[in-house]
């Protein structure tokens, strides 16, 4: 089954509207290691990592103005190498990764070919040009390397309160609001107007045919998106 | 005559190896080796059609039940989304940090298969397990060995897998004195899996955690459904009901299966539970079918090793060890060699070595059934890319074959030293 490009377009034009919040809410209830969560504790753990992430990009900026996403990863000392091509698990690849011990970052190579010549070929390239998704990748894996060197950061913070059992206190972290933070960076580094996880929204749709498999989060976001795969 | 045939015998046995190792079709292998046997062996017709071909699997049934109620078992905690909420709550429960959440899923997972069965409910919980182990930063040769040793180590307490055992040592049980050495055995084997968890962790991740950007990977995680706190007893029910109430495994099969469709809402109506029931059979038996039809060539090909048992007698007599320590210390030295279905595993060409054991009538029936039990669980399943779910799970985490034997093996190995002795001195009752 094809995919019907005008539909898709619309669909995507509704979806850069959608406000950072509501894909970033849509991380935290995905999120594989995880813990259900209150309306309240949603929104602090969203805003709490929002703020993380503005302030680190105000500290690059006075720190490093005027540089590009390679330039910073320079500066920093890290290295930028490409990852195996059978990274990634089942069906879903890896975009990028950061090794804190070779402070190395890495990128999938073979998915942002795809993602990109996904962009050319559904004639995306005026709403989300191809050229935007190598910087953001770079700043989303940058974010990762000062998060691990800024202690207390509230992204990798315990920021919940649990019990144990119902019982025993204890305090929590959870993994997405690093990858909250990482997105949210990478959208202001690269001064995108749209989200970033559009173009993990892409790599789903490029991988999948059928409209039964395409990812709820992306049809929640584009409303119209079910319908452009009919 | 006697020596040629069966050297013959020995070359047609080590040609069965090699298929075997190089991932030939087990199934097609046992049968045809069954004929050529009987052929080298002369074995009249009428014996080949009726003692080779037909009674070796007539006598199987009751094993090949409890296959297929442990399978449809196994399907009813996937389909039900009980398996993911046990699963889910222990993430939930260890929080964000890798370690802690690795060691817990997998001795849950341990946990779960000592009673779940079948390639399907290994997959099935996989694809929930190791997104999870992925997305906390843990490596994917650490996180898939990791959970393949947990599926191994629940093995040992698995009625459905121990009975396969039963059709080739027909004297022994899964009674009271077999569950204390399984309930050791699961207990080495899960401090294996833990040093195995700690070894690589240390080593892979001292310099702080990868962090991956990946879409969605969660999708299967996000679509668990909430389920009541009980349910998390379902997947124990069948093995409480075998080793404290004595039932026979298929009734505790079918209570289980039962009282997971209740506790999971799939019997609020007459035609969910009945639409329920039929999925949960139909893709129970179609995660078995191919299990089951490699076990009935094993039996075939058994009852022609047994017509031609005095030949290979005769040649191999004298090679091999008559006592069962040098024998156990064999197996522990040689445990590699169970790997790529070797001679040493029995769901492989290491049934012909069994056959052999047997027709010389020195070892205790016992004996042996301790020491061929073993390898599958410690070697093949933990370290083996040839047991079914382990390709699976290779392919879905796009690890190099090499590198997961690399990974597992030492650990395998050293699981199943252990486990053999204490095998060979509870059930083979020998003395070291």
């Amino acid at each position: 089954m094809g995919i019907d490009r005008d539909r898709l377009q619309a669909s995507v034009r509704a979806a850069l509207a959608c406000p950072d919040a509501r894909w970033y809410r849509q991380m935290l209830a995905q999120d594989a290691s995880g813990c259900p969560l209150s309306e309240d504790e949603a929104d602090g753990v969203v805003q709490g990592a929002m703020a993380a992430a503005v302030s680190l990009a105000e500290k690059t900026r006075r720190a490093f103005p005027g540089v590009s996403a390679e330039a910073l990863a320079a500066a920093l000392q890290l290295e930028i190498v490409p990852m195996p091509d059978d990274a990634g698990l089942g069906n879903v690849p890896l975009i990028g990764q950061y090794q804190p011990g070779a402070r190395q970052i890495r990128l999938h190579e073979q998915t942002l070919a795809r993602i990109e010549d996904f962009i050319r070929a559904q004639g995306l390239e005026a709403l989300t040009p191809a050229s935007e998704l190598r910087p953001c990748v770079l700043y989303h894996e940058i974010f990762h390397a000062l998060e691990e060197a800024t202690p207390g950061i509230y992204t990798r913070s315990a920021m919940l309160q649990r019990r144990w059992f119902g019982v025993w206190p204890r305090r929590r972290g959870l993994a997405s609001a690093s990858e909250i933070g990482a997105i949210h960076y990478s959208r202001i580094m690269s001064g995108i107007a749209y989200s970033p996880r559009l173009f993990e929204c892409y790599l789903l749709l490029d991988g999948r045919a059928a409209p039964e498999s395409l990812p709820g989060e992306f049809a929640g976001v584009g409303k119209e998106q079910n319908r452009a795969f009919d | 005559m006697e020596t040629l045939v069966g050297v013959l015998l020995v070359v047609t046995f080590i040609a069965m190896i090699a298929y075997c190792m190089k991932g030939g079709n087990l199934l097609v292998g046992f049968i045809v080796t069954a004929i050529v046997w009987c052929a080298l062996g002369a074995v009249p017709m009428e014996k080949v059609v009726t003692d080779v071909f037909q009674t070796s699997v007539d006598t199987y049934g009751k094993t090949i039940a409890i296959i297929v109620f442990g399978a449809w078992f196994g399907r009813v905690l996937v389909d039900t989304g009980i398996a993911g909420y046990i699963i889910k709550k222990t993430v939930e429960l260890a929080g964000d940090k890798p370690l802690v959440t690795t060691l817990l899923l997998s001795i849950v997972c341990a946990l779960i298969f000592t009673s779940a069965f079948g390639v399907g409910s290994v997959m099935a919980i996989g694809m929930i397990v190791l997104p999870i182990l992925f997305s906390l930063g843990i490596d994917k040769k650490t996180a898939l060995g990791a959970y393949l040793l947990a599926v191994a180590a629940g093995m040992y307490l698995n009625i459905a897998y121990v009975n396969q055992f039963f059709v080739v040592f027909k004297s022994v049980k899964y009674d009271d004195n077999y569950i204390q050495f399984a309930i050791v055995a699961t207990g080495v084997h899960i401090a294996a899996m833990i040093a195995f968890i700690l070894f690589y962790y240390f080593r892979d991740h001292r310099n702080g955690r990868a962090r991956a950007w990946s879409p969605a990977s969660a999708a299967t995680v996000a679509s668990i459904k909430p389920l009541s706190w009980y349910c998390i007893v379902v997947p124990f029910l069948p093995i409480a009901m075998v080793s404290f109430f004595k039932w026979q495994p298929v009734p505790s099969f079918l209570l289980g299966i039962v009282v997971g469709l209740w506790f999971t809402h799939n019997l609020s109506s007459y035609s969910l539970g009945v639409e329920k029931l039929q999925k949960t059979l139909y893709d129970g038996v179609a995660d078995s079918g191919l299990l089951i039809g490699m076990l009935y060539s094993v039996n075939i090909f058994q009852a022609a090793a047994k017509q031609v048992a005095p030949y290979l007698q005769h040649l191999l007599g004298g090679v091999i060890p008559t006592s069962p320590t040098a024998l156990l210390i064999g197996f522990c030295v040689l445990a590699p060699l169970a790997l790529f279905r070797g001679p040493l595993m029995i769901w492989g060409s290491g049934i012909a070595l069994v056959t052999i054991l047997q027709a010389m009538g020195t070892f205790d029936e016992m004996f042996l059934f301790a020491l061929f039990l073993i390898p599958p669980v410690a070697m093949v399943a933990s370290a083996c890319p040839t047991q079914s779910w382990t390709m699976w799970g290779l392919s879905y985490a796009k690890l190099e074959p090499k590198l997961y034997i690399k990974t597992n093996l030492p650990f395998a190995w050293a699981a199943l030293a252990v486990t053999e002795v204490i095998a060979c001195v509870m059930l083979g009752k020998i003395t070291l």
